[in-house]
Formats: C-alpha cells, structure tokens, sequence
C-alpha cells in the first residue's frame, strides 16, 4: 500500500506530467473554462430550409464538440475561417446520419457577448459544400 | 447478507462486501462511459493526439466488434477476479485506443480521460498485487484504495493551476462574465437536442447571473479552494469525503447552469476520492447496529 508521502509524490508527479504534456490522452491539464472572457462562442448546423439540425441525432456527437473541431480546422487552415467551415462540413458529412444531403447543410458560427449589461448574439455562416464540394459521396 | 446478518461466504471469498461493490462499480463505470463502444467506428482520425501522435491507428478502424468483445471480456474477468491483472490489462488497454481515437477527431473532450488512467492504475495495482505474491482481492483493493484517490486529486489540482496559470485571480473577479458562457452551453444543447426549453433557460439564468454577479463570483471562488486544495483529500477518508462531497456538488451545480454535465467524475469522485462505498456500508452497518459487515482496513 502506498504511503502518505508517496501519496502525495504520485499526485505531484501527475500534476507535473499533465502540466508538460497538456493534452496527450489520457493525461490532459484540463484548460475548459481557465478564463472567463466577455465573449463566447457556438456553432449550429442549419438545413437549406434554415431549420437547425439535431447535431446529437444527425452526428451522434454534441455542439460543443462540433465547436472544437471547427477550431482545429482553423488552427489546421492557419485561420482561414472559410475554409475550415468547408473542411469541417466535409469531415461531418462522412458521418452525416440526417436525411437531408449533408452537402446542403450550412455552419453557423454564433458569439455571444455582454454589450453595457445585455447579451448579444452576431452569427456567421459557412458553407454549405455544394455538389463539386464533397470529396467522397455520404 | 443473509437474515442472520452475515455475508455469504462466496462474498468473503472475494474480499468481503466492500472490495465486490467497489469492483463492481468501478465495472459498471467502465462499461456505462467509456469511449469503446463507438470509437472504433469513427471514419478518420482527422486530429491525430496521444498515442495516435505517434502510431498510426487507422488500421482499427473499422473493426469494431472484437474490441468490443474484448474489452467486455476483460471487465467480467476483473468482476469475477478471473486473471485480474490480465483482465484488466485488456480493458485499460483498449479503453487507451478508443480514448485516443475519439480524442483525435478535433475535439477534446475532458469528461472521461481519468476514467483510463484509473483503468491503468488498477492494472498497475492488481500486477503490483500479484509480483508481491498476494493476489487477495482484499489486499489488491487495498492497494488501488491507496492509489486512486491520489489519481482523483490531481485532476482537480491540475485544473485549478490551469485556471490560475491562464486567468490568475480573474477567473473570480471576471466571474460574472460566466454569463456569455451560459448563454454559450445552453444554445449549444439546445442545437444538439432541440430541447426548446433550453435557449430560454440559458438566459434566464445568464441574466440572472449579471444582475448578482458578487454571487457567482463567491460561487466561483468556493469550486476553485475546493480543486486546488483537493490534495488534502490523501490525508484520510473523512477528508476525502468531503472533498468528493463538495467537488461532486459544484459539478452538480456546473451542470444545472451550464448543462455541462460531468457524470463520469461525480460517479469516480465518491467511489474514490471519497471512499463511498465504505462509508455506505459503515453507516448501513450503524443502522444494523453492529459488525455484521466486515469493512476493509484502511
């Protein structure tokens, strides 16, 4: 059985190693929510008609998660926003569970933010792929 | 326990009721959260991280049903102490893949990585056991009851020195700015449910919290003492009950405002950081009125 001390050691020297590393599964230095900026931001999936997609039903994931990878393909994009819009409905559309062809479902990026005491939303649209756009077909 | 008070003796054979629970739990938290069941059905890993970094794991793609199979294998083989350290080798195993193939889709989730590393402790715990040539499920309990809570610990201490090291003592005083993060969580659900109820919720709350902002920012301040202080939880049980009790109820809190619901860590927080199971059946005892269920040592 470990003992106190080493109790504490394991502890510190687990802190340490997700603290170098930061993201590398399983370890992670949990960075959700480290701050608390006076903007905010989500993405939603919308079909031609404008009606929003049910991402956990036509993805089998969540919103948040379909934010994250928005982010990534802008990091991977060098933070060309359009492009990674594209590149993340082409990624999305290979899992596309919906009924609607996923080459004509539209990104929406939304921030929220606290202007003199009141919420307000701007939204920004990406995409949809369009026919030429998909490189394999759903 | 039967009408006489006693534990059948197929239970003590297995290390007593508390040892069976615990196993049983953990088992039961391993099937219920773990990213296996979908993992090995991803397309692509588009966002290589961990392991993924390093070796290629397309090639699992794809082949979904002998992990699958495996892995359920390897948790009844841990239940029933049939080659525990085996057993669990496969699971830790596979659940390490599957996390990394799901962690590796552009989007890192934070609500289940603790669940492998504890996977890897009780394989590293039940080997441990085994090298030192006593394999009592007791005595392996033992040593994952001492190792755990350690593992649990560091997930709120590293969480509070990130929140330090990126805001310092901002992630208080600009508190009330959760505000647009409500807002945020709740839109979010909603487009992933279209629970309608959850836009008008998000701002209810949202404008609540900026008119009492003193509010959430005392709320705020309690949930990071209680993360960064969560080593003191290693000095006994009875700390560790309270800092599973206090850490599971700000996660409640987290999730009735925010919709950000980290199940898994609650579950995880009172089986190990709090030693629920000990306590459940130290009280249950009480309320028999005497030793009838024999508990393990500390």
């Amino acid at each position: 059985m470990l003992s106190l001390r080493h109790r504490f050691l394991l502890l510190l020297a687990l802190v340490l190693l997700s603290q170098t590393v930061r993201e590398w599964y399983p370890f992670s230095h949990y960075p959700m929510y480290s701050g608390f900026p006076e903007q905010a931001n989500y993405v939603y999936l919308r079909k031609a008609d404008g009606d929003p997609v049910p991402i956990g039903r036509a993805l089998g994931t969540d919103g948040s998660a379909v934010k994250k990878m928005f982010r990534s393909h802008v990091r991977q994009q060098d933070g060309d926003s359009s492009a990674a819009g594209l590149a993340l409905l082409e990624q999305l559309a290979l899992r596309y569970r919906g009924k609607e062809d996923p080459r004509t479902v539209e990104l929406v990026w939304v921030d929220v933010t606290v202007v003199q005491g009141a919420l307000v939303q701007r939204s920004t649209v990406h995409g949809p792929l369009g026919p030429a756009q998909l490189l394999v077909e759903p | 326990m039967n009408s006489a008070g006693t534990v059948p003796k197929a239970i003590s054979q297995a290390g007593g009721v508390e040892v069976v629970l615990t196993r049983l739990l953990f088992a039961v938290l391993l099937v219920l959260y773990s990213p296996v069941w979908s993992a090995f059905d991803l397309p692509s890993i588009p966002f290589p991280n961990g392991l993924a970094k390093v070796f290629p794991l397309e090639p699992l793609l794809g082949h979904a049903l002998p992990f699958k199979v495996l892995y359920a294998a390897g948790l009844l083989g841990f239940v029933l102490h049939w080659r525990p350290a085996l057993s669990m080798a496969v699971v830790a195993l596979i659940a390490l893949l599957a996390g990394t193939i799901v962690q590796s889709q552009g989007a890192i989730g934070h609500g289940g990585q603790v669940l492998t590393v504890l996977a890897f402790a009780q394989w590293a715990t039940l080997l441990w056991a085994k090298r030192s040539g006593n394999e009592a499920p007791a005595h392996a309990h033992r040593l994952m009851m001492s190792v755990a809570p350690a593992i649990m610990a560091y997930v709120y201490v590293t969480s509070a020195i990130t929140k330090l090291d990126t805001s310092g003592l901002d992630w208080v005083s600009h508190g009330h700015f959760i505000a647009v993060q409500v807002v945020k969580s709740h839109s979010s659900a909603y487009y992933t449910s279209l629970d309608a109820g959850l836009l008008e919720r998000g701002n209810a709350i949202a404008n609540w919290i900026l008119a009492h902002p003193d509010l959430s920012r005392l709320m705020l301040a309690g949930g990071l003492f209680l993360e960064l202080f969560a080593f003191l939880a290693l000095l006994g049980r009875g700390w560790g009950l309270f800092f599973a009790i206090g850490l599971a109820a700000f996660h409640v809190a987290v999730g009735l405002s925010m919709q950000l619901w980290f199940t898994t860590h609650v579950w995880l927080l009172l089986l190990f950081l709090g030693h629920g199971v000990h306590w459940s059946l130290r009280a249950l005892d009480h309320l028999r009125g005497g030793n009838a269920i024999p508990l393990a040592q500390p």
